[in-house]
This record gives structure tokens, C-alpha cells and sequence, in this order.
């Protein structure tokens, strides 16, 4: 393959557009993005491309396998001098005869705003009850670096997940760890510092400020199911929200956040830290430790809200902002725009796991509305969507979909315009076209960040294994006897 | 480089170089081991069979796939190189000739480097010491296991301590960089392994044969620290972890292993470092033996000087010489005949043919077993393999038996063998969405398995999720041996099945479990059978999995209650097990028998009358006869089992 620009004599015109994988048809990119190297799938001996845009250097890629690789300078020069216009791909292909046929150009918009710098995400095998290699890593989303920030083996091939940072700000992360050699505990790293917090971790969100953060404990479990598209599933047997004070480095639950007849997960704050969001549901079984609990095909969580005064350290109470009740679904991982307009969630039929229902869609919310109005976005496959994020200037998302095919989950990016409308997704772009094809690991969790990770992984690593640091006691007792879990779905304590 | 006092047993540089003669010859009794050791490996060993085992019976083995990604991935932790490298050869183990070769070459390599290092250590016939490592290593194959990756750990660490030696380097600093950078890259192809012995064979060469205390002290503790640093900075993970990579002393390496084949593993590190260590101990008290002995030697050498010179070439000689080259064998042969057990091969050769669907095979294999002992892989291979040929519910009580067999319920967490038996059992059977799982959790954890990703293949097809089912295919062309599969569904993909395909996609859609209901996977074989001809009731093979879960739990009742599932199926009569059932059945409710009514044949029921009598006569004074009698006319037959809750062979 070269990209060379080649000279092309007379062309038919093949009157529709090329099919191309992936599917970088008509979307919406940011300036800042990597090249959008996809694959030409009409058949042809030889084939040649043209990105073109009004202003800039038209960029020529030929290839002989169909694989259209763009080169990266080129490739942002172009988009960087055509913010707010359209990019046109021109694909030729030249047939056995040596015939070239001209395809209707494939048009895609530049946008104004850039995305963050820099994708969190794990990435794993679908897991079940074992696993063997599970990681952290970053992705520098103008090109294709991608290293690791934590990784499983690091501390005797242990689980990790619930990345989270304050705001888009890569300066504070926490990682939860689960591991049989090491305990499961929480690591925090600040300004390089790393420090391993003797608790569990769940869904954490930052309030703004970073003094505290709130998590979610969980008494996981799963269940398979003996027919139907998806194997598994999850429910939590219990659940209930906890706020860890950094600076006092305790852990208190506040009444709201804690019921003992409901589940309390997925906390989410607003930017301005004055509203923690977070789904609850009732509690539908008696029997808090069998598996799988009656009715948890009814369990359908609300998005509810609970004011906060940081400077004085105090809660509100809780009130609803959409009920189950109301749409029927059960609403789940709240995300709120960091300019405070919108707020992002799924709803999916029942239950607590979004990545595992297929009816999973993604709804965003218009809170400067006065009634909340809420809508589908058009982003939606027929498959999961889920594990959204915003990236710091508000418009862009980051979410996971499994619509090649149902199991496999990957990254994709959506532009939102002020009006809260999302155009059409683009898969996180690889250096590879073929990469998604044969990939048999999933992209979870992506978190966008403004910038890259600064603690170097190696602390982490050294911390993943090292003894608390901090010991923070836990309000919270379980109602059931400690035991020590044989698989990575049971609680500890 | 000079060496200093000769008195002080420091051996002289020249005696060190060792004739490249001597380096170069092969005696012949030494190609005739690794001939012999060929064909041995090659017809009895049969390493197909272990080729099958790999990712579960052996479920450490090193795994393999095409592409840049598989290698990334493996040269990101120590010893990773070593891993991929043995992981390509080791699919040359789907060919069993092809797979003894490697073996071979793999014993000859680390038998050459091993006689190389012995001869520059002055054992002028080396040949015989330096095959230990190789016998070792054919023997722990002979058991099955797959020791290839340690093998290639201690020939890089062999190769790099010659590579060392070689060099002769006189500058301290030089030496000592060389020594680092030696152990760096040697810790990071070969892991912790190729490095222990690097450091272990470079220290007794510094030491005993160059009195190099600067090497010794200085160089291989940082060759060690560096190692640990690249373990804790570079990949990642704990320096004491990495540096156990691929030693004799981690668990990983002996997981599985009983105290002989560990002495086995631990002689492939430790055979020639011990063998260099006494070699060079020797050369050097004999060298200071004979500067003490020098006046004396001389007197002597007058008394010698009449001794004819052919008297040193004796008869006596020579039979030594020939037995001394007989000794790998004869080493060999022993070892085999210590650690012969006659259960391990059936073992592992039953594995193979119920992978391949060689079920007549099986059931030939089962009658040559031992009779008083059984293995629950064994067992279900068996009842799987009867189910196929038809005679499960004729001639299940005809082998030993294990209940848990049937669906290995044996174990408290699944072993990777288990999952993929009852990944490969629970397809067949329409449990497909269970079959997903098991299959699922084998491939998460391993870096790649091929069996398992043609099994999702085929699940994704049958389930209707083509998209799901190519990343699959496609991730399975980068496996060598199941290539040709992975191109065969894909074409199927785009064009569409053949006929046979088709036809087992159609049967099994057939037979799937279409509800969503909620499991665990820890459900009773009962009740998941009975769900699953709930289903469909022309599930013919969950009906006589079924039946044989009742005929070997006792449940005549339950054969009772499920009989009338017969007329689902095209059987010529009630086989026979089923009848034999109902009249024990009928036999413990003190029920009428209406032979005419229940299908149930004439001479079953007067066998079942003949051996209620016979049983009836059992008394303490003629109980060995009465059994012997019972074993030999009813040993087989249901009566004998229920009545006895096992089965009466011979």
C-alpha cells in the first residue's frame, strides 16, 4: 500500500456510495481525532482515495488490499483547516479490467469543538466467573497510542474496574481492585501520588471540588440465562451509597443514600457540585442471598437526586427526577454535561447491568427545561448501548454499544450539539481497519479525559499490591456473615 | 589471558579450549538414543494426544495464534518469547511424527549445548551426562505432560552461559556489562528459568575455572537486579513473580505434577550445572593431585613403561566404552518402566477420540480397561460415545461407572477440562446459551484457544448472530491447525452452509432452550434434562441422558414416569435397560406385570425371574457363589446394578 497519489485516466461512476468498515459514513468528527482508517469492501484489484475538504491539501491514498490507512499529519492539517465544514471521501476502485468506477463521494462534517485528548477505558475478555487478563489503559485519541495504566497481573491477575476522575481532570483517578492475593481496596492517585484506600469502591463519583468522592457498595451477583440472545446477568443483592472524605479520609452514609429497603447505585454529580444524582430501586426479595432473587425481572431503578452544601458538609433530602414508575424502565447511569444543560442516562427493561440487557438504550435529558423533557437518542442500535461519558466542552460523548453483533462491546463517539441532539457515532478509530473484525476483547468504561494520566504505571502497580494506606471504617455492616468469596461477583468485607 | 598460580588449581586457559574435534563429534551410540527416542515418542507416546490435551487436560500449555497482536502480547511479560516460541511448535504436536521430532530436536539441542559446556569443562566424552537433561525430558513426556517451554528456557540459559564463556572478555567492565545485558535478555525471552541458569552456570565458570570473584560478586547480582528492575518497571508485575517465571521452582511450571516428575523438571535445570560444577571440582583436584604427585608420577611412569600398550585396550575396555554409551538408554528405559502406569494413556487417548468423534473407538478402549477402576472423564467420554453408537440404553452397565460421569458433576470448581466437555456435551444437547458460557470462560482465561473459539463459532452461527460469529472466525484463522474450519464457517457465512452444516445448525436450533429463564449453572442433571425435552420431546439425546441419570441414581420411578417419552423416538421396542427398569419397578411396588401392555419383552421378564431367584438365595454361607453366579449371568444387566449399586463385572 502507498500513498502515493496515483493518476486515474477515464472512471465510470458507480451512482452510490462505497460500502467501507467501519462505518465512517456521514458522521461528525473532531478536528483533533485520529484518522479514520477503514477498510473498502467493494471488490476491486486496486483502489485509491481522496479527502478532500474546501480548504487545505486534498489527501491521495492509494492501496492494492482495499485498506485505507491515512497518514496523520496530513490527516490533521485537513480537518484542523476545515472546522465546521464538511471532509469528502472519493473512493476509486479499479475493477480486474483495469476499470476504474468512481463511487459517490462519502461526506463527513468537521466540528468546531475539539474532544478531550486522552480515552480511559478496561479492556477484557466477556467476562464470566473467571478471567485472566484484565486492564486499564489510556488512549490518546489523536493518534493510536494506547499504553497501560493498570493491569491485572500486576497484582496476581486480580479484577479492577470503576475508573473514575474528578471532572474530565486526569489529575485525580481512583481504581477499585479486586484481587485474592491482595485484598480489594481502592487505589487513588493525585498528582502522581498514589495511595491505596482500604475500602471497595463500586461506582464512584467526584464531587467537582475533589475533596470527596461518593461510591457505591454492592452485593453483586450473577446469573446466567438458559435461552435468549444475552447469557448473562446481573443483579445486586443489596446496594447503597457511601461519600469518603478525603481529607478526613472517612467514610460516612449519608440517610438517603443508604436505605435498607433499596438499592442506591450509580452516583453522578452535577458540575456544580450541588446535586448528587443516582438510581434507586425497591427491594423486591426477602431472601438477600439467594441466586437469582425473585422477582429480579421487576426491579426497575428510579433516577433520583439529593442536594448537597459543600461548605457545610450537609444533605438535603432526596427527590425524584424520573420515576420507573413513569417510563416503565428502569433508569440507570446518570451523566450530567459538564455545563450542567444535560443529563445522559439509559433505560432498559429491568434490572441494575445495562451492558448485559439489549433493550438498553441511551436518553438524554434537558434540564434547563422546565418539565425535564427527556428523549431517545438516535444513536441507539438494537443492541446495548451504555457506560457513557462527556467529554469536558460538552459535546462529545464517549459510550459503549454492542452493534456488531450483540456481544462485543466497543467504544463509540458521538458529537451532541447545544440542543441535546447527537449525530450519528463513530467507533474509536484504529490504526488497523481490520482491527474490530477479529477482536475478541471489549472496550468498557470509556471515560474521556483532557489529557493524559501522569502517575506512572508502575506506582500504580507497586500500590495495587502494597497494604492500605488508608483505612477508612465502614458505616455500613452487611446483614449476612463475612465469608470469603470463591468468585469475583461476591461481595467481600 | 595469563592465569595465575597453576599450583593453586587454577586450570591453564589452554586446557580450557576444548578440540574443536571433540566439539564437533556425535558418537554414534549417542544418535542412536535420540533415534530410538524418535520412534518411542513417536508410536507409543503419540504426542497428538497431547496436542489434544492442550488448555485442558494441560492447562497450562503454551498457546499460539498468526499476527503481530499475539506476539505483542506475549513479549510483554518475561519469558514470553519462550512461551510463543514453544506455543508455534507445539502445533506441530497435531501430527504425532511431526511432534516427536520437535521433541527430539528440542532433547538434541539441549543435550549439545549441555555437552559443549561439559567438554570446554574437560569431560572428554560428554556425550552421556549430556543427554540427562533430554532424558528428562522424554520421560516427563511419556506422563503426558508438556515440558516444552521449560526446555527452551534452559537451552537459551545454556546457550547464553557459552555465548558468555565464548567471548573471553578481558576488560572488567566490559565483562561485566556483557554479564548484564546477557541476564537482561536472557530474563526477557527465557524469564526467570533461562536466567537462573545463566547466573548459575556463568558463577561457576567465573569461580572455578577463571578464580573471576569480580564477576561473580559484581556482575550476576546485577544481572539479577536488573532483571528485577525490568520485571517491576518495565512489565509491570512483582520482580519475585517474574523471576519464578519458568523456574523449576514455580508452582505454574509443576502444577499438576507428582514428586517423581518433579525430580524429573528439576533434573532439566539442574543436570548439567551440577554436572559443569562437578567436572570442573574434579579438574581441578586432579590437576592439583597431580602437581603434588609429580616425583612420584615419575617413578611410576618407569614402571609403566613396560607395560604393553595393548593391555589398555583391553576386552574389558571396550565392553565398558559399549556399555557406557548404552547408559542413555538404559537410563531411559528404566525411568519408563518406574513411571509406567497403565491408566494414563487410555486417559488421554479417550480425550482425543471423543474430540475427534471417534466413538467406536472409545468403546473399544473401554473394554480393554482395567475393570475396578474408572475416571469420570473417561466415563462420560463413554456414555457419550454410547450414546452415539446407539447402545446407551443396552449397554450402559457393561463398564464401570462413575454417576457423576454424565455431566461431571464431580467437581467442586470446574477444571478447564470439564468445561470443555460440557461445552461440547451441553451444544449437543440444545443447552446452547450454558455451552456459551463454558466456552466463553475457557477462552477468557487463556491468551488464545482455539477448540473454544471454533465452539462460539458455531454457538453465534446457531443462535443467528453473524457478526458475532466472524470476530470469532476470524480471530480462529490466526490458529494454524484450525484455520481450515474457521474458513470453512466463514465461506458458509457468505455463500451459505453445506448441507451437513446445515443440518446440525437446524438440530440443535431445534433442540435450544428459547426461554429466558434464570439459572446458575448448578442446576441438577435432572431437571436441566427434563427442561430441555420440555422443549422439545424429540430431543433424543436429553431423553437417554435423562434415563441413564434415573438408571444410575436408582430412580425406577422416574423411568416410570418418563417412559412414555418412547413413543417421541423411532426405538424398535423398549430397549432393554428401560425394561429391565420398569420390572424392578414393578418388582418394588409388588405390581402386576402386563407384559403385553408395557412392551416389556417375554425372556426379559423371565431373566428378571431368574435372577430374583438366584438373589433370593443369597445367604451368608454362599455368598461368594451366589455373587459369582449373579456377576457372571446378570452382571451387566440393571437388576445386578440396582440391586447392588454397582455393577458386576468380571
Amino acid at each position: 500500500m502507498s500513498c502515493r497519489p496515483r493518476a486515474i485516466g477515464q472512471c465510470r461512476e458507480a451512482g452510490k456510495t462505497p460500502t467501507i468498515s467501519p462505518d465512517y459514513a456521514g458522521v461528525t468528527v473532531p478536528a483533533n481525532i485520529a484518522p479514520l482508517n477503514f477498510r473498502i469492501l467493494d471488490a476491486g484489484r486496486a483502489y485509491l482515495v481522496v479527502i478532500r475538504s474546501d480548504q487545505g491539501q486534498p489527501i491521495r491514498v492509494f492501496s492494492k488490499s482495499g485498506q485505507v490507512r491515512i497518514p496523520l499529519r496530513d490527516w490533521h492539517a485537513l480537518l484542523d483547516a476545515n472546522r465546521g465544514k464538511d471532509i469528502f471521501f472519493d473512493v476509486h476502485v479499479q475493477d480486474a479490467d483495469r476499470q476504474w468506477t468512481r463511487f459517490l463521494p462519502i461526506a463527513n462534517t468537521v466540528a468546531q469543538e475539539d474532544i478531550d485528548g486522552t480515552l480511559v477505558f478496561r479492556f477484557m475478555k466477556p467476562l464470566y466467573n473467571w478471567w485472566r487478563q484484565i486492564g486499564v489503559y489510556q488512549r490518546t485519541l489523536a493518534d493510536y497510542d494506547t499504553s497501560v495504566l493498570l493491569h491485572g497481573r500486576s497484582f496476581g491477575g486480580g479484577c479492577l474496574n470503576c475508573h473514575s476522575f474528578v471532572g474530565n481532570k486526569p489529575d485525580t483517578l481512583s481504581i477499585a481492585l479486586r484481587s485474592a492475593t491482595h485484598g480489594s481496596d481502592t487505589l487513588l492517585a493525585h498528582d502522581g501520588v498514589v495511595d491505596r484506600i482500604g475500602a471497595k469502591w463500586g461506582y464512584t463519583a467526584w464531587h467537582p471540588s475533589g475533596a470527596l468522592a461518593v461510591y457505591s457498595i454492592n452485593k453483586v451477583t450473577q446469573f446466567f440465562h438458559a435461552g435468549g440472545m444475552e447469557v448473562r446477568d446481573v443483579a445486586d443483592l443489596d446496594s447503597a451509597l457511601l461519600c469518603y472524605r478525603v481529607e478526613d479520609r472517612k467514610a460516612t452514609s449519608p440517610k438517603d443514600l443508604a436505605d435498607k429497603d433499596r438499592l442506591e447505585t450509580y452516583p453522578a454529580w452535577s458540575p456544580d457540585g450541588r446535586y448528587l444524582y443516582y438510581c434507586s430501586a425497591p427491594i423486591l426479595w426477602k431472601d438477600r442471598n439467594t441466586v437469582p432473587p425473585e422477582n429480579y425481572d421487576k426491579v426497575r431503578y428510579d433516577l433520583r437526586r439529593i442536594a448537597y452544601d459543600a461548605a457545610r458538609d450537609q444533605w438535603g433530602r432526596a427527590e425524584m427526577v424520573l420515576s420507573a414508575e413513569q417510563t416503565g424502565r428502569s433508569i440507570l447511569l446518570p451523566r450530567i454535561s459538564p455545563d450542567g444543560r444535560f443529563l445522559l442516562f439509559c433505560m432498559c427493561d429491568y434490572g441494575c447491568f445495562p451492558v448485559y440487557q439489549p433493550s438498553s438504550d441511551l436518553y438524554i435529558m434537558d434540564l434547563a427545561s422546565a418539565d425535564r423533557q427527556f428523549h431517545k437518542l438516535s444513536v441507539n442500535s438494537e443492541f446495548s448501548e451504555s457506560w457513557h461519558s462527556w467529554s469536558s466542552n460538552s459535546r462529545w460523548i464517549a459510550f459503549s454499544s454492542k452493534r456488531q453483533g450483540g456481544l462485543f462491546t466497543r467504544t463509540y463517539l458521538s458529537y451532541v450539539d447545544s440542543e441535546g441532539i447527537a449525530h450519528k457515532p463513530f467507533v474509536l478509530p484504529q490504526r488497523d481497519p481490520t482491527y474490530y473484525d477479529s477482536l475478541l476483547e471489549t472496550y468498557s468504561v470509556p471515560e474521556l479525559v483532557s489529557g493524559p494520566i501522569r502517575v506512572s504505571p508502575s506506582r500504580l502497580a507497586h500500590a495495587s499490591r502494597s497494604r492500605p494506606s488508608v483505612t477508612p471504617a465502614i458505616p455500613i455492616t452487611g446483614a449476612s456473615p463475612k465469608a470469603a468469596p470463591s468468585d469475583p461477583w461476591k461481595e467481600r468485607e | 589471558m595469563a592465569l595465575r598460580n597453576e599450583d593453586k588449581g587454577v586450570v591453564p586457559e589452554s586446557r580450557n579450549r576444548v578440540p574443536t574435534s571433540d566439539l564437533l563429534t556425535f558418537s554414534p551410540s549417542y544418535l542412536l538414543f535420540f533415534a530410538l527416542a524418535f520412534v518411542y515418542l513417536w508410536l507409543a507416546v503419540e504426542p497428538h494426544l497431547i496436542y489434544y490435551s492442550f488448555g485442558t487436560i494441560l492447562p497450562d500449555a503454551p498457546q499460539f495464534a498468526g499476527g503481530w497482536a499475539f506476539l505483542r502480547d506475549c513479549a510483554g511479560t518475561p519469558g514470553g518469547l519462550v512461551a510463543y516460541t514453544s506455543g508455534w511448535l507445539s502445533q506441530g504436536f497435531y501430527r504425532s511424527w511431526l511432534g516427536a521430532v520437535e521433541i527430539v530436536l528440542a532433547g538434541l539441542c539441549i543435550a549439545e549445548l549441555s555437552r559443549r559446556h561439559l567438554a570446554r569443562a574437560g569431560l572428554r566424552r560428554a556425550s552421556i551426562p549430556a543427554c540427562l537433561p533430554a532424558i528428562a525430558m522424554f520421560l516427563i513426556y511419556s506422563q503426558y505432560k508438556h515440558p516444552l517451554i521449560p526446555c527452551l528456557a534452559v537451552s537459551l540459559g545454556l546457550l547464553l552461559s557459552l555465548v558468555f564463556e565464548r567471548w573471553a572478555l578481558r576488560q572488567p567492565l566490559v565483562r561485566i556489562a556483557a554479564c548484564c545485558l546477557l541476564a537482561a535478555v536472557g530474563f526477557c525471552i527465557g524469564g526467570g528459568g533461562t536466567l537462573l541458569l545463566f547466573v548459575v552456570l556463568t558463577a561457576i565458570w567465573r569461580l572455578l575455572a577463571h578464580r573471576d570473584w569480580l564477576t561473580t560478586c559484581v556482575a550476576l547480582p546485577a544481572g539479577v537486579a536488573i532483571a528485577w528492575l525490568l520485571a517491576e518497571y518495565a512489565f509491570l508485575i512483582p520482580g519475585g513473580q517474574a523471576l519464578a517465571s519458568l523456574a523449576p521452582f514455580s508452582p505454574v511450571l509443576m502444577v499438576g505434577m507428582d514428586t517423581p516428575l518433579k525430580v524429573l523438571m528439576c533434573l532439566l535445570y539442574a543436570a548439567t550445572p551440577l554436572a559443569v560444577l562437578l567436572a570442573l571440582i574434579g579438574r581441578n583436584l586432579l590437576v592439583r593431585w597431580k602437581h603434588k604427585a609429580k616425583p612420584v608420577a615419575k617413578k611410576t611412569k618407569a614402571k609403566d613403561r613396560h607395560i604393553p600398550a595393548k593391555r589398555k585396550t583391553a576386552p574389558l575396555w571396550a565392553f565398558a566404552k559399549a556399555s557406557l554409551s548404552a547408559l542413555p538408554i538404559a537410563l531411559m528405559a528404566v525411568g519408563l518402566y518406574l513411571g509406567r502406569d497403565e491408566l494414563r494413556k487410555p486417559y488421554v487417548l479417550s480425550n482425543c477420540y471423543s474430540r475427534q468423534g471417534r466413538w467406536d473407538r472409545i468403546l473399544d478402549l473401554n473394554r480393554r480397561l482395567p475393570k475396578d477402576r474408572n475416571n469420570p472423564f473417561v466415563n462420560h467420554d463413554l456414555i457419550r460415545a454410547l450414546y452415539h453408537t446407539g447402545r446407551l440404553p443396552y449397554d450402559l452397565f457393561r463398564y464401570p461407572l462413575n454417576p457423576h460421569a454424565l455431566l461431571l458433576t464431580h467437581e467442586q470448581r470446574e477444571s478447564d477440562l470439564t468445561q470443555q466437555k460440557l461445552c461440547n456435551i451441553f451444544l449437543e444437547l440444545g443447552h446452547v446459551n450454558m455451552a456459551e458460557k463454558l466456552a466463553s470462560e475457557l477462552l477468557a482465561t487463556k491468551s488464545h484457544f482455539g477448540p473454544a473459539l471454533e465452539k462460539l463459532g458455531w454457538i453465534s452461527i446457531i443462535k443467528g448472530h453473524p457478526e458475532t460469529a466472524r470476530v470469532y472466525l476470524n480471530a480462529l484463522r490466526r490458529d494454524l491447525v484450525h484455520r481450515g474450519t474457521a474458513e470453512s464457517l466463514l465461506r458458509g457465512l457468505d455463500r451459505g452452509f453445506t448441507p451437513e452444516q446445515a443440518a446440525y445448525f437446524d438440530r440443535i436450533h431445534s433442540c435450544m432452550w428459547e426461554q429466558t429463564t434464570a439459572i446458575t449453572g448448578t442446576e441438577p442433571v435432572d431437571e436441566t434434562l427434563t427442561a430441555l425435552l420440555e422443549r422439545n420431546p424429540h430431543n433424543k439425546m436429553a431423553f437417554e441422558y435423562l434415563m441413564a441419570c434415573h438408571l444410575l441414581t436408582g430412580q425406577v420411578d422416574q423411568i416410570a414416569k418418563n417412559i412414555h417419552r418412547l413413543a417421541d423416538f423411532d426405538y424398535q421396542g423398549m430397549p432393554t435397560l428401560y425394561e429391565e427398569a420398569m420390572l424392578v419397578y414393578y418388582g418394588s411396588r409388588q405390581m402386576t406385570v402386563d407384559l403385553a401392555g408395557t412392551g416389556i419383552r417375554p425372556e426379559t421378564f423371565q431373566r428378571y425371574l431368574t435372577f430374583v431367584r438366584v438373589q433370593s438365595t443369597l445367604q451368608p454361607h454362599n455368598q461368594q457363589d451366589v455373587l459369582a453366579r449373579l456377576i457372571r449371568d446378570f452382571g451387566s444387566t440393571y437388576f445386578f446394578y440396582y440391586s447392588f449399586g454397582r455393577v458386576g463385572l468380571q
